[in-house]
C-alpha cells in the first residue's frame, strides 16, 4: 500500500513537471507583449521592466528562472492583475469564498442527488422515473449563464426573495449565507443531476443481479436489500463522483461568479490570462494541477476502501 | 458500514480543508485598517458625521455614493497601478490635482499638497530646465506622519528605483533619470534635489522641459508622483528590494490624499471614506463622505440593483431607457475608428488611396452609430475632437481646436470634412470604381480584425454592421470583408508598428491629448520623434503610405515636440492643422465614432455636470446630495 | 446393467427373446407421427436487430429521436424557408418582436411589445397602440414620473405592417428565425466534427493501449495523464488566443481532451475481452491482430461507444455556449446556438424573446439527445431492464 502510494506520488510529480513545462512554453509563445503598451507610460520603463522580469532572455533561460523559483516554493509576484501581490496570497484570498460556496452546494447536492438516484432506480421506468429524469435533464439543459440570470431576475428581482448579489462581508454571517443561496442553487443543479443519473444507472444494474434475488430469498425486506446490498455495490463508481464533487469544492464557475458578483478564482485566472500576467496564470494552473493530481490518487485509494475486492499495487498488503 | 465511515472521513477532510483555506483567506481579516483618529473634532468635516449603517433605505444613508466597478483596483500603490489613475489619486496625494470647478463648468488644476505655483529659475521659459516646487505645510498622512519635501524625495526615489522598475516611473523627465533607472548612477546625480524641508528643485531632461507653468504643474500631477508612506513602504520591501507589497492590501497603504481606504474585499467590494484626521488636503472640495463600489460585471444585474435602490448610478444604454428623464452622457476621450494597414501583404488594394477614400466616404457614421452604438457621439469624422490649445491671439487663454480657422480650412482631396458626418455614398462609389478598376476588376477581399471579449457589449455588432454596410454599398460581388475576432492582448500586438499584421483593424486611436493635439495624432507612424537613446515605444500605429507626406508629417511633429514651433502657438496650430490634413489626405485612419455611455442617477445625488468629463467622469466625490 | 444381466424397469430381468431381436424386426414408429421439437421457424434475430427492436419499443426514446430529426431537418431547411437570409441586415428594423402569421390572430407572437412610455411620447406611439394597460407611477430609481403602459404594434410603428420576422429580429435587424436554424446547423456541425474526431482518435488509441498493453500503453497513459490534468478552461482560452476564434480552433480545443474518455472505455473493453476463450480460440486459428481487435473484441464496446457519442453531442453544444458567453465562440457573423443565447442574455431585460427561442431549441436538443442516449444504453444492454 505504502509502496503503491509512493509510486503514484512519483509518477504524479513527473506529470506535474511535464504540465508546468508545457503550460510555461504555451504561455510564453502567446502573441502579445507582457508590458501592456500605453501612451501614459514613460518610454524608459519598457526596457527596465523587460530586464527586471528577464523577458529579453531566451525562453529556456526564463524557464530556468521560473523552475528555480518554483523549487524554492516561490510562486512569484503578480505583474498586472494585482501588481506587487504575492501570487500565493491572491490565490488564497480568492479561495475562501469559493470553498464556502462549493461546500454548501455539496450539502445540497448530496441528499438530493442520493434521494433522487435511489428513488429513480427503485421505480425505474415508472412515470415518476421518467418525469424526474426529464426534470433533471431540463435543469442541466439550460446553460448556466441563462439559468443564473433567470434565477436572479425572477427570485431576486421580481419576487425579491433573495439579494441579487453576494453580500459584501468578509466573514461568513447569516446575511452573507442568505445572499449565497442563489449561487449555491445555481451551482447545485449540475451536481445533483450527475449524482442522480450515475446512481440510478449503477443501482438499476445492481438490482437486476442474482444476489439481489438471494437477498430477497433470505427474507430481507426490500429496504434492507437496497441499503445493505444494492447501494454497497453501486458505491464504487459513485465514490469517484463524490470525490470529484469534493475536488469541485475548489473549482469555481466563471459564469456564476460573473452574474452573482462572487470574487472567485476563475475571474482572477481569466484576468491573468487576458492581461498576460504569466506569473499569476502559472500560479493558478499549478494550484489546480496539484489538487487534480492528488485528488486522482486519493480517488484510486478510496476504491479500495469502498470495495475491498479492488486491491492496490499487486494486492498483497491492501 | 464502511461507506458511512468513508463519508465521515471525507467530510472531516473537507472541514479541515475549508478551515485551512478560510484561515488563508483571513489574512485580510485581522482587524479593519486602524482608524487613525476617531471622527469628530475636525474643522473640515461637515456636522453630520456618517455612522456606519447597513440599512438599505435610501434616506438615512447620508453622504454616501454607491456605484459599481468592473474589478477592485489592481493595487493601491500609485507607482505600480495600471487601472484608474483618477481613483488612485484619492489616497495618493500629489502636488497638483484636477478637480471639477462647477462655476467654470470645467476641470481645473488646483494645489493639493503644493504651496503655490512652481517657480522657474529664469523668467524666460524657453530655456529653463530648472524649477522649484514648494510643499504646503501642515498636511499629514492618515496616521499623522507629516508631509514635507523629504517625503516627496523618498517617493520619487522609490518611483524610479532601478530594482523596483515601477510601471509609472517618470525617470525620462529628469536629468540622469534614465541612467538611475537602469542602475548606472546614484540618486544624488539625478536632477532632483531637496532645498529645504518644504522645497525641492527639479532639473528636467532635454526634451522634457516644461513649456509653460501648466506643464510644470502637470509634471507633478501624474499618478506616479503620488506620495508613498516611507515607513510602511520600507516594511513592505522584499529582502532584495526588488518587490514591494505596499498598497496590495488595505492594511499596507497609508493615505496622503483626501480619502482613505475603509474597506476592501478583493474582487468584490471596495469603499473609501473621507479622512477625518485633519491633515488631509482638499477637504472643502470633496463633499462625499463615503463612496462604495460593488464589483458587478453583468449589465442586467446593475440595472436590477439600481431599480432596487441599491446603487446611485447606473449605465443604461438600451432603448428601453430612452423614456426615462435624467440620463447624462459620458464620452471617452479617444476616437474609435478603422485602422488601415496600407502595407499589408495580404491586401494590395489598401495601397490605393482611392480605395481608402471610398471606405472613408462610404461609412454611414450616423446610421451605424444609431443602430449599434446608440449612446456614442455620432459626429465623429474628426481625429481630434476634444483638443483645446493655447489661443495664438490671446496669451494665457485657450481655444477649442475645432473652432479655429486653420482647422476649418482642412480639405480632404478637395472635399470639406467639417460637417462632421462625411457620408457621401455617391462619392464613395466613384472612388471605389476607380480603385476597383485599378485592381483589375477583381473581387476585393479584406480581413477585418476586431477586439471581442467578455464585457464589451457591442464589440461584435459594430464590425458586423460595417461588413454588411460596405458590402451592400459597393456590391457583394466586388467586395468582401472577412471578420476575425481577436483577444485584446493579441490584437494590440498585431497592430503595433513592429508587426503590422492586419489588413483593417477596428480599434481606438490614441487618447486625445487636449494640450498637444499634434501629439494626439502620433498613432501614425512617422520616424521616431524622440531623441536618440530613448526606447522606441510600442503603441498603436498606422503608416502614412506616401513617403513625401510621411516625411512632412514627421518633420512637423518633431518641430512641435521639441523644435522651433514648441513655443509658437500660431505655428503649432498651423502645423497641427497641416498634420491633420496629411492624415485625411493619406487616410489610413478612418474615424467612426466616439464611444459614450448614458448614466442615470438616483434621486439622492446630484452630479455637478450635465456631460461627464472623460477623466473625472461625473466627479461623484464632489456631488451634491438631496 | 448389473453383472451382464439387463433388467427391466420393474426390476425383472429381461427375457432372452427380447435381447436377441433381429434388426429387420425393428420398425420406426415415429415416421408418421408429428415431430414436436422442430427447428424454430421464426427469422433469426441478430444483435443489431434486437437492439433496434428494443429501441423502437421505448416510446420516450423514439420521441427523442423524432425531436432530433425535426431539429436536424430545421437546421437543414430552416435558414432557407425564412423570407430573410441569416446575414441580411436591416438596421431600421432592429429588435423587432416575434410575429407569426397564424398565431398573431390569437394574440401570440403578434408583433406587439409592451412599453413603458412617458406622456410626451404618447403622440408618437398614439396610432399604433393596440391596448392601453393603464398608467403607472413608477417610483423606481429612474425617477417618479408617470409612465403609461401600452401595448404597441411595433411593425405598424416602424411602418412595415406587411413584414414578418417570425421569431423577431436582433440588434442589427437580422431575422432570428433564420439565424437560429443556421446557428443550430453550425453548432451541430461542430458537435459532429468533435464527436467524430474524438471517436476515431479515442478508438485507435484505446485499442492500441488495451490490446498491446506494455510500454506503449504506459507511455500513452502518461501522456494522457498530462493532458488530462491541465486545467481545461485556461487551456481552451490559450488555444483560442493562439489560433484565433473560429470553428476549427474551437473543434481543436474540444478535441484536445475529448478523445480520452472514449480511449479509456475502449481500453477497458479490450483489457476485459482480450483474454477471453473465444479470442484465444480465434488467435489459435491464426486470426491477425487487426481481425482480433476489430472483429472480435471491438463489437463488445459498440453499445457503450454509440451511447457516449449520443450523450456527448449536447455536451459540445453546451460547451460552445459557455465559451460564446466569454466571447470565445464561433467567429461572427456566423451564429451558433451558444452565441444567440449569450446575445439574448445580454438583452434579457429589454427583449426577452431573443433569449426564449434559442433557449427552447437548446433545451429540446439537450433533452432529446440525453433521452436518446439513455434509450440507446438500455437498448444495447438489456440486462439493465427489469
Amino acid at each position: 500500500m505504502v509502496k503503491y502510494v509512493i509510486q503514484r506520488l512519483i509518477a504524479a510529480f513527473f506529470t506535474f513537471l511535464a504540465i508546468i513545462t508545457v503550460v510555461f512554453f504555451v504561455l510564453r509563445l502567446m502573441p502579445g507583449s507582457v508590458i501592456e503598451p500605453s501612451p501614459r507610460l514613460d518610454p524608459a520603463i519598457y526596457q527596465a521592466m523587460m530586464d527586471k522580469y528577464h523577458l529579453n532572455d531566451p525562453l529556456i533561460v526564463q524557464f530556468g528562472y521560473a523552475i528555480r523559483d518554483y523549487m524554492s516554493l516561490d510562486l512569484g509576484y503578480s505583474l498586472k492583475v494585482n501588481p506587487g501581490s504575492p501570487v500565493l496570497d491572491i490565490i488564497l484570498s480568492r479561495l475562501a469564498v469559493t470553498v464556502q460556496l462549493n461546500y454548501f452546494s455539496a450539502f445540497v447536492i448530496l441528499p438530493f442527488g442520493l434521494f433522487l438516484g435511489i428513488s429513480m432506480a427503485v421505480k425505474k421506468d415508472s412515470l415518476y422515473d421518467n418525469v424526474m429524469s426529464s426534470l433533471i435533464i431540463l435543469t442541466i439543459s439550460v446553460p448556466s449563464f441563462v439559468l443564473a440570470a433567470l434565477m436572479q431576475y425572477l427570485l431576486g428581482f421580481k419576487f425579491g426573495w433573495f439579494p441579487l448579489i453576494l453580500e459584501a462581508e468578509e466573514s461568513l454571517s447569516w446575511t452573507k449565507f442568505y445572499s449565497m443561496i442563489m449561487p449555491i442553487l445555481a451551482l447545485s443543479f449540475g451536481g445533483i443531476a450527475s449524482i442522480a443519473r450515475t446512481l440510478r444507472a449503477e443501482l438499476a444494474e445492481v438490482l437486476t443481479m442474482d444476489f439481489m434475488q438471494l437477498a430477497k430469498a433470505k427474507g430481507l425486506s426490500y429496504g434492507q436489500t437496497i441499503t445493505r446490498h444494492a447501494l454497497r455495490n453501486s458505491c464504487v463508481p459513485l465514490a469517484s463522483t463524490f470525490l470529484y464533487l469534493f475536488l469541485g469544492v475548489l473549482g469555481s464557475s466563471l459564469v456564476i461568479e460573473q452574474i452573482f458578483s462572487v470574487p472567485g478564482m476563475s475571474k482572477t485566472m481569466m484576468a491573468a490570462i487576458n492581461g498576460k500576467d504569466h506569473w499569476l496564470t502559472m500560479g493558478c494552473i499549478i494550484f489546480y494541477t496539484l489538487i487534480g493530481l492528488l485528488m486522482a490518487i486519493v480517488a484510486d485509494l478510496s476504491y479500495g476502501v469502498v470495495d475491498p475486492r479492488i486491491r492496490m499495487g499487486g494486492g498483497k498488503d491492501a | 458500514m464502511k461507506k458511512s465511515r468513508l463519508l465521515a472521513g471525507l467530510l472531516a477532510a473537507l472541514m479541515a480543508l475549508s478551515m485551512l483555506t478560510a484561515c488563508g483567506g483571513n489574512q485580510n481579516d485581522p482587524a479593519t485598517p486602524p482608524d487613525p483618529t476617531p471622527s469628530g473634532g475636525d474643522a473640515n468635516t461637515p456636522g453630520d458625521t456618517q455612522t456606519p449603517d447597513d440599512s438599505q433605505s435610501g434616506d438615512d444613508l447620508g453622504k454616501v455614493v454607491r456605484f459599481t466597478m468592473g474589478d477592485t483596483p489592481d493595487t493601491f500603490n500609485c507607482q505600480t497601478t495600471s487601472s484608474s489613475y483618477e481613483l488612485v489619486s484619492n489616497w495618493s496625494g500629489k502636488l497638483y490635482r484636477y478637480i471639477w470647478d462647477e462655476a467654470a463648468g470645467a476641470r481645473v488644476l488646483v494645489e493639493e499638497l503644493a504651496d503655490g505655483d512652481p517657480v522657474p529659475e529664469n523668467e524666460d521659459l524657453r530655456n529653463n530646465a530648472v524649477w522649484t516646487y514648494k510643499v504646503a505645510q501642515g498636511y499629514t498622512f492618515e496616521d499623522g506622519t507629516p508631509i514635507d519635501a523629504h517625503t516627496f524625495e523618498y517617493s520619487i526615489k522609490m518611483l524610479n528605483d532601478p530594482k523596483l522598475a515601477n510601471r509609472n516611473t517618470d525617470a525620462s523627465g529628469y536629468v540622469n533619470g534614465v541612467k538611475y533607472l537602469s542602475g548606472e548612477c546614484e540618486w544624488e546625480e539625478v536632477g532632483w534635489k531637496v532645498i529645504d524641508d518644504y522645497t525641492f528643485q527639479v532639473t528636467f531632461a532635454p526634451g522634457y522641459e516644461p513649456k509653460s507653468l501648466l506643464d510644470a504643474k502637470l509634471a507633478y500631477e501624474t499618478i506616479g508622483t503620488g506620495l508613498v508612506h516611507p515607513e510602511m513602504f520600507e516594511s513592505c520591501l522584499s529582502d532584495d528590494g526588488s518587490q514591494t507589497t505596499y498598497g496590495t492590501t488595505a492594511e499596507t497603504i497609508v493615505s496622503s490624499g483626501p480619502y482613505r481606504i475603509s474597506k476592501l474585499i478583493p474582487g468584490q467590494y471596495f469603499e473609501i471614506s473621507k479622512r477625518t484626521d485633519g491633515g488631509a488636503p482638499l477637504m472643502d472640495v470633496y463633499t462625499t463622505e463615503r463612496m462604495e463600489w460593488s464589483v458587478v460585471s453583468d449589465k442586467n444585474t446593475r440595472i436590477q440593483l439600481f431599480e432596487q435602490g441599491k446603487l446611485d448610478m447606473v449605465d443604461g444604454n438600451g432603448e428601453a431607457f430612452d423614456e426615462y428623464e435624467g440620463g447624462r452622457y459620458l464620452y471617452q476621450d479617444f476616437t474609435q475608428g478603422i485602422f488601415i494597414n496600407s502595407i499589408s501583404p495580404t491586401a494590395e488594394v489598401l495601397k490605393d488611396v482611392n480605395f481608402r477614400y471610398a471606405l472613408f466616404w462610404g461609412y454611414d457614421r450616423e446610421g451605424i452609430a444609431a443602430a449599434v452604438a446608440r449612446t456614442s457621439l455620432p459626429t465623429a469624422c474628426h481625429n481630434l475632437p476634444h483638443a483645446v490649445i493655447p489661443d495664438p491671439n490671446n496669451e494665457g487663454e485657450s481655444i477649442r481646436y475645432m473652432d479655429t480657422s486653420e482647422y476649418k480650412a482642412i480639405r480632404m482631396d478637395g472635399h470639406e470634412i467639417q460637417d462632421g458626418i462625411c457620408y457621401d455614398p455617391d462619392l464613395a462609389l466613384e472612388y471605389f470604381n476607380k480603385a476597383y478598376e485599378a485592381n483589375g476588376n477583381q473581387k476585393i477581399t479584406i480581413t477585418v480584425l476586431y477586439y471581442d471579449g467578455n464585457g464589451s457589449a457591442n464589440a461584435k455588432d459594430i464590425p458586423e454592421a460595417i461588413k454588411d454596410h460596405y458590402e451592400q454599398l459597393f456590391g457583394t460581388d466586388r467586395l468582401e470583408l472577412a471578420l476575425q475576432a481577436s483577444p485584446w492582448a493579441v490584437m494590440s500586438e498585431q497592430i503595433q508598428r513592429s508587426m503590422m499584421e492586419y489588413d483593417i483593424a477596428l480599434s481606438s486611436s490614441i487618447w486625445n491629448n487636449s494640450k498637444e493635439p499634434w501629439n494626439s495624432s502620433n498613432f501614425v507612424y512617422g520616424d521616431n520623434p524622440y531623441a536618440e537613446g530613448t526606447a522606441e515605444y510600442p503603441t498603436q500605429y498606422c503608416i502614412i503610405t506616401d513617403e513625401a507626406r510621411q516625411k512632412e508629417w514627421s518633420d512637423l511633429y518633431y518641430r512641435c515636440a521639441s523644435g522651433d514651433l514648441k513655443f509658437d502657438p500660431q505655428g503649432t496650430l498651423e502645423a497641427t492643422a497641416r498634420m491633420e490634413e496629411i492624415l485625411y489626405e493619406d487616410c489610413t485612419f478612418i474615424p467612426t465614432h466616439i464611444s459614450g455611455t448614458r448614466y442615470f442617477f438616483s434621486s439622492r445625488i446630484q452630479p455637478l455636470m450635465e456631460t461627464g468629463d472623460p477623466d473625472l467622469e461625473f466627479a461623484l466625490l464632489q456631488c451634491k446630495f438631496n | 446393467m448389473r453383472n451382464g444381466t439387463v433388467f427391466m424397469e420393474n426390476g425383472q430381468p429381461l427375457g432372452e427373446e427380447l435381447l436377441n431381436i433381429a434388426p429387420e424386426q425393428f420398425e420406426i414408429i415415429e415416421r408418421e407421427a408429428k415431430i414436436v421439437d422442430a427447428d424454430f421457424r421464426t427469422e433469426s434475430v441478430s444483435y443489431g436487430k434486437d437492439v433496434l427492436r428494443r429501441f423502437l419499443r421505448d416510446r420516450v426514446t423514439v420521441t427523442a429521436a423524432v425531436i432530433i430529426l425535426v431539429i436536424v431537418a430545421m437546421a437543414l431547411i430552416g435558414p432557407n424557408i425564412s423570407p430573410y437570409t441569416y446575414l441580411e441586415q436591416n438596421r431600421e428594423m432592429q429588435n423587432m418582436p416575434p410575429r407569426i402569421p397564424v398565431l398573431e390572430n390569437i394574440g401570440i407572437c403578434d408583433g406587439t411589445r409592451v412599453l413603458n412610455i412617458k406622456k410626451s411620447s404618447m403622440e408618437e406611439y398614439g396610432p399604433y397602440i393596440k391596448e392601453s394597460l393603464g398608467e403607472t407611477t413608477t417610483s423606481s430609481a429612474f425617477g417618479t414620473s408617470t409612465m403609461y403602459r401600452v401595448k404597441v404594434d411595433m411593425y405598424a410603428y416602424k411602418g412595415i405592417p406587411d413584414q414578418y420576422f417570425w421569431f423577431g429580429s436582433d440588434v442589427l435587424g437580422r431575422d432570428i428565425f433564420a439565424r437560429l436554424w443556421q446557428g443550430t446547423r453550425i453548432s451541430l456541425i461542430l458537435a459532429l466534427v468533435v464527436v467524430a474526431v474524438n471517436l476515431s482518435v479515442g478508438l485507435i488509441v484505446g485499442a492500441i493501449c488495451g490490446y498491446y498493453g506494455g510500454w506503449i500503453d504506459m507511455v500513452i497513459q502518461r501522456l494522457m495523464d498530462i493532458i488530462w490534468n491541465i486545467p481545461s478552461l485556461p487551456l481552451t482560452i490559450l488555444l483560442i488566443m493562439l489560433f484565433g476564434s473560429g470553428l476549427l480552433p474551437l473543434a481543436l480545443a474540444f478535441c484536445l481532451t475529448g478523445w480520452m474518455g472514449t480511449a479509456n472505455s475502449v481500453r477497458m473493453q479490450f483489457y476485459r475481452y482480450k483474454g477471453r476463450e473465444y479470442v484465444l480460440a480465434s488467435r489459435t486459428m491464426g486470426a491477425s491482430d487487426m481481425r482480433l481487435m476489430f472483429r472480435h473484441i471491438l463489437p463488445n464496446a459498440i453499445g457503450t461507444l454509440i451511447t457516449s457519442c449520443a450523450l456527448s453531442v449536447p455536451g459540445v453544444v453546451f460547451q460552445e455556449a459557455g465559451l460564446a458567453y466569454l466571447g470565445l465562440g464561433i467567429q461572427a457573423p456566423n451564429p451558433s446556438i451558444g452565441m444567440m443565447l449569450s446575445d439574448g442574455q445580454k438583452v434579457l431585460l429589454d427583449y426577452p424573446s431573443q433569449l426564449v427561442f434559442p433557449g427552447v431549441v437548446i433545451v429540446l436538443l439537450m433533452l432529446a439527445f440525453n433521452l436518446l442516449g439513455n434509450g440507446l444504453r438500455d437498448a444495447f444492454n438489456p440486462s439493465l431492464r427489469q
